[in-house]
């Protein structure tokens, strides 16, 4: 390559800057087809339908996050019930006990025992 | 498609539709949006027309980016026309808070992908050097020649380099976007660009020398 040359050759970018000289006949014919097939499509479908259609998935998102988070929820309402459940199976196993020995206690003594004073006395 | 522009409330059609009607609140200068984004607006308000302008003015960056990427112009020809068909259909996503030049590349990189994908390893095709703006229109058949091995060698250079340097390093080289929108096009950060730059020359100067 001579001086003339507007290509430094040791340089590849420089290469690289200079592309196509210009597009072919070809490729310009087949641009208007394409334009002409667009005409007949359908316009992109703008931006407000895409944002209702999530519009549309909100109450659904929301009630789903409801039913995961609210105390009815299978994973929320497991725990604390269960505790409260087998506490009061003891409460009542215990009184089924004591009420069997009741009629064993003086009339004065039952009185004692189902009458108990809120503020106990003090034992000191 | 078009909106009507007044009988919605201000609030409502800045939440409907921003980037199909120019709201007034958000882009103060509506005048000053550069053309490539009035011609967006247009074509996601249904006028397919105004994807003239836009092929006119990214027609050539698009097919040489495609055509050295590639190594074939008949293939860099079917994917700028399919990367013109993309920009049509997404043109009601297209958010202006995205520069376009980066936008059209971020699409022409997925389609370049999805090329490379596809299809096999083929040998490059260099086009004729009188196609090559590179070449002086009185260059001497000496100098065509020249330019024609010169063409062929960088080709192939190219093709044997990762496709995100070799991206990155055809679209620095091209001049058309800013260092930081080809990090939007290629997903990567300023940083991470510069390396990827950095090595992609240095591969390229050794196959290029080599091939010298």
């Amino acid at each position: 390559m001579n001086d003339s040359s507007p290509t430094p050759p040791d340089d590849p970018e420089a290469f690289l800057r200079n592309g196509l000289r210009d597009t072919t006949p070809e490729f310009e014919r087949r641009w208007t087809a394409l334009k002409r097939q667009l005409r007949t499509e359908p316009a992109p479908r703008p931006a407000p339908l895409r944002r209702w259609w999530w519009a549309m998935l909100v109450p659904p998102g929301l009630a789903a996050t409801w039913l995961l988070l609210s105390p009815l929820a299978p994973g929320t309402r497991s725990a604390a019930p269960a505790a409260d459940l087998a506490a009061f199976t003891d409460l009542l196993t215990l009184d089924a006990e004591l009420r069997a020995a009741l009629p064993l206690a003086d009339r004065e003594a039952v009185d004692d025992l189902l009458v108990i004073p809120a503020e106990p006395a003090d034992q000191s | 498609m078009t909106i009507g522009p007044v009988a919605l409330p201000a609030w409502l059609r800045l939440w409907l539709a921003p980037s199909v009607i120019t709201p007034s609140r958000e882009q103060p200068a509506a005048t000053a949006l550069d053309a490539d984004h009035a011609c967006l607006r247009r074509i996601a308000a249904g006028d397919p027309d105004a994807l003239q302008p836009l092929f006119d003015r990214w027609k050539l960056p698009l097919l040489n980016f495609f055509y050295r990427a590639l190594g074939s112009r008949a293939d860099a020809e079917d994917l700028a026309l399919q990367t013109f068909h993309r920009v049509y259909r997404a043109a009601a996503r297209y958010r202006p808070e995205t520069k376009f030049s980066a936008w059209l590349f971020t699409i022409a990189r997925r389609e370049l992908l999805h090329e490379l994908r596809r299809r096999r390893r083929k040998p490059v095709e260099p086009v004729p050097p009188e196609d090559l703006a590179t070449l002086a229109t009185d260059a001497s058949p000496d100098e065509r020649r020249r330019a024609a091995e010169l063409e062929e060698h960088l080709l192939a250079a190219l093709q044997q380099l990762p496709e995100r340097q070799r991206s990155a390093l055809l679209l620095t080289a091209a001049g058309e976007l800013s260092p930081a929108e080809i990090a939007t096009a290629l997903g990567v950060s300023a940083g991470n660009l510069h390396v990827i730059l950095h090595r992609a020359r240095q591969t390229m100067r050794t196959l290029f020398s080599s091939h010298r």
